[in-house]
């Protein structure tokens, strides 16, 4: 068991006995203070998180709904220890999670082959060593999987289009073979097209392997096809959360209602 | 299949101006044969005196002779073995040190950046020349120490740069995957970053280059470097001032060399410098 | 939809885009951008470029608003405004209708302010190129008066602010505010709205449609979310590749798409069933 206890007193475990859970957070607050000079004097604090709490069950999609700056980034670099100062608790199932993010383009080293991306989570694995016919199979497997050519194993990120940038993204996420990642805006910078590719790829690894995802999005369509629960967030708090059907049939609180008005599925 | 190995030479025609590029690499092919070929043959040894003085291009001496008689054509080569050789070292060292101090502060940040940055103003503050003569007098003279001397003063300036670009870089989502992958810090600041700054580094090595050739000259002008009757390039303009216009060539040789290695480099620089531009 | 009544059948041609052509010529081989394209835009009438990234829709906008740069490009086809040929025309009568009688809104709203100038100057700037003879205090009433027009909370004060300190809904409704100023006939509108968040993105809907029930003003409204263009466009023009795929009534397109590709788009919306 091991537990990295941070500032502010927030503990962090991985590897805990959760039952049919992947995740527990609870009572998370975090604070953001501006940079510190070296001389001169500190600027005042603002908080990010307020007494957040979510779980994630086994197998399970959540989303994450708000808009920027509602603390949906915040919470997701609590949860997979980018953010250490945090106060409250974050219980994970596994290794931290993964996470693939918004922007393809963003989110590839582009100075390395696609090839050497894949294979970079096997060879920094704490938890065992991979051989290099290991690896070899494993990548070729999860290529399969997310429906990457293999042809393009030798390319680099900026020969790739959009949709194939994001399968590669979501390869690595998964190469581990983890039963948690975080997803966030995974389709908000693809066309159309590609969004409902990518969509699919997503609910079938979570069908396959029984993949948990935390998924954070602004577009509550998206979090409509894919998700089973949603958490709306404003302002650092959740404010809703629920089944996505119910939630969205029957939006308790006046945000929710806008949110679901702004995508034209309200009147 | 085309396009799938990307070679130094594909990733240099895919640059805005290869053409600049290849003018640059051309001169200082150059320059560097100039110096290759000196190192196992020269018409003359570069101290041997003659009684043949002061004389204008001839079949015996192609660039003529100084007033100690010795053959400048030879003289040439030798002197531009030591400017490269000073500027190359210059580089390896400020380069060197630079990229590894500006790629831990700029990845790390925090109080010791600021420590080492306030370390590397006051670096900058200093003059080359007065730096180069507190080396030179404190060790002596030679060409040696006015490549450390240098070298260490082009160290802040390759800090700054790469450290701006890891300030950059590191909030950029593929270092925060690479982080959260589990790679150490040194995996992911020299295997992850350091190849994404090698663009910005790669025209800074260049100008920084013209820079070091330029000093080298310059302070072995005041006589500060090699001592005679070795000679570097600046040292050979200095000496030949009087003779200037009985043997035009004891200027204009080594003259030429400082031209064509800073033009090369500066070109070279120049062809590269859009790519880095457009990387991010 | 009943508060858009189509003015198609009403209004005169203001603009019309015949076999329009863009070609790159930087690099080795020529590049296809446009092609193709044809377009009546009547008087008071919105219409919706749609497309997804490498469509054209863009290209078209910036080179009906004259922004297309002059090299490394060739461009056929006709562009006619005003008994003008916008693609062939000096510069000098370009710069005649742009800012005044065409106006263009871009995506990015912190990057087409400029960051030292004061909102009011920026957006009174098409007024001190265009209406020289109106004295400083007639400038100014006239920004605040648009500013008010598109929901700027407050004029007098966001007035002498910088762009930092609006948000980036508002530097937008600023954006808007200086597109609209001197009441141009053809509000271009390239993805406006992309960069906000959705509460924030109906907002700015909303105010396209006002300025174009209030001033009459035709928009060509350039954006690759079909929704959007769905609830506020009159008539929409389906683009990929640089060819126009479809075009119609928005409601007859999207209710009823006869092109493969267009079919596609619709289908990739997600469905939401409640």
């Amino acid at each position: 068991m091991a537990r990295i206890s941070v500032p502010m007193g927030g503990i962090f475990e991985t590897e805990a006995s959760l039952g049919d859970r992947v995740l527990e957070a609870s009572g998370l607050d975090v604070f953001y203070r501006d940079r510190t000079k070296l001389l001169g004097r500190r600027n005042a604090l603002t908080q990010a998180l307020h007494d957040v709490s979510l779980t994630v069950g086994r197998g399970e999609i959540v989303g994450l709904c708000g808009e920027s700056g509602c603390g949906k980034t915040t919470l997701s670099k609590a949860i997979c220890g980018i953010i250490r100062d945090f106060d409250g608790q974050i219980r994970l199932a596994g290794e931290r999670p993964q996470m693939v993010f918004q922007d393809p383009f963003g989110s590839l080293n582009p100075s390395k082959r696609i090839g050497w991306l894949l294979e970079e989570p096997l060879r920094v694995d704490r938890a065992r060593s991979w051989t290099p016919q290991e690896r070899e199979r494993r990548i070729a497997e999860v290529v399969r999987q997310v429906e990457l050519d293999e042809t393009l194993l030798d390319r680099y990120p900026d020969e790739l289009s959009g949709g194939q940038r994001q399968r590669v993204a979501i390869a690595t996420a998964i190469m581990r073979n983890p039963t948690f990642i975080i997803a966030d805006e995974p389709v908000s910078a693809l066309d159309v097209t590609i969004q409902a590719q990518v969509l699919s790829l997503l609910r079938s690894l979570h069908e396959d392997m029984g993949l948990s995802m935390l998924f954070i999005s602004h577009d509550l369509r998206v979090v409509y096809q894919i998700c089973d629960r949603v958490l709306i967030m404003r302002q650092g708090r959740i404010l809703e959360e629920g089944d996505v059907a119910s939630v969205y049939r029957n939006p308790q609180h006046e945000y929710t209602k806008a949110l679901l008005t702004a995508a034209g599925l309200r009147a | 299949m085309a396009g799938t190995r990307r070679s130094l030479r594909q990733t240099i025609d895919r640059l805005p101006s290869p053409q600049v590029f290849w003018a640059g690499f051309a001169i200082m092919a150059a320059v560097v044969a100039l110096v290759l070929v000196g190192l196992v043959w020269m018409p003359y040894k570069p101290t041997a005196m003659s009684a043949d003085r002061l004389q204008g291009i001839s079949a015996a001496h192609w660039l003529g002779t100084d007033k100690m008689g010795r053959d400048i054509l030879s003289r040439v080569m030798y002197g531009s073995r030591v400017t490269l050789m000073v500027a190359l070292g210059t580089m390896a060292i400020g380069a060197g040190t630079g990229v590894l101090v500006g790629a831990v502060t700029g990845f790390y940040g925090g109080l010791l950046d600021e420590v080492v940055m306030r370390v590397m103003d006051g670096l900058f503050a200093f003059p080359n020349v007065l730096l180069a003569l507190v080396f030179v007098s404190l060790f002596g003279s030679s060409t040696m120490h006015v490549m450390w001397a240098l070298g260490i003063a082009f160290i802040p300036s390759f800090t700054r740069v790469v450290r701006s670009e890891y300030v950059r870089i590191k909030h950029l989502d593929y270092v925060k995957n690479a982080r959260l992958q589990g790679a150490s810090d040194a995996r992911v600041i020299f295997v992850h970053m350091l190849p994404n700054v090698r663009g910005v580094l790669l025209s800074n090595v260049m100008i920084g280059f013209n820079n070091a050739v330029l000093a080298e000259a310059g302070l072995s002008f005041l006589g500060i470097g090699s001592q005679p009757p070795y000679a570097s390039l600046g040292q050979m303009i200095s000496e030949a001032q009087e003779i200037f216009f009985r043997v035009p060539t004891a200027v204009l040789g080594p003259g030429i060399v400082i031209v064509a290695m800073v033009l090369g480099f500066s070109l070279m620089g120049e062809g590269i410098r859009p790519a880095t531009q457009s990387l991010d | 939809m009943e508060h858009r009544e189509n003015p198609t059948q009403a209004g005169e041609v203001i603009l019309e885009v015949r076999d329009l052509h863009l070609e790159f010529h930087d690099h080795d081989r020529p590049e296809v951008a446009v092609e193709d394209f044809d377009l009546e835009l009547h008087r008071g009438e919105i219409v919706g470029i749609v497309g997804e990234s490498g469509s054209g829709k863009s290209m078209t906008a910036l080179a009906i608003a004259g922004l297309l740069s002059r090299h490394a490009l060739e461009r056929r086809g006709q562009i006619l405004f005003d008994g003008q040929d916008l693609l062939r025309c000096p510069r000098s009568t370009l710069r005649h209708y742009q800012g005044d009688e065409i106006s263009i809104v871009f995506q990015e709203p912190m990057t087409s302010l400029d960051p030292l100038q004061r909102i009011g100057r920026q957006v009174e700037e098409p007024l001190r190129i265009h209406r020289k003879e109106l004295s400083a205090q007639q400038r100014r009433e006239l920004a605040l008066r648009t500013m008010d027009a598109v929901g700027l909370p407050e004029p007098e004060k966001v007035y002498r602010m910088y762009p930092h300190e609006l948000s980036g809904g508002m530097r937008q409704r600023v954006m808007i505010a200086a597109a609209t100023i001197s009441r141009p006939q053809i509000l271009i509108a390239d993805e406006p709205t992309t960069a906000l968040d959705v509460t924030i993105q109906a907002q700015i809907i909303a105010l396209l449609r006002k300025i174009n029930e209030d001033d009459g003003t035709a928009i060509i409204f350039i954006s690759h979310d079909l929704s959007l263009v769905r609830q506020l466009c009159h008539r929409v023009v389906v683009m990929r590749k640089g060819l126009i795929v479809e075009t119609g009534p928005a409601e007859e397109v999207f209710g009823n798409p006869q092109a493969d590709y267009t079919k596609m788009l619709v289908d990739a919306i997600p469905k939401v069933v409640l």
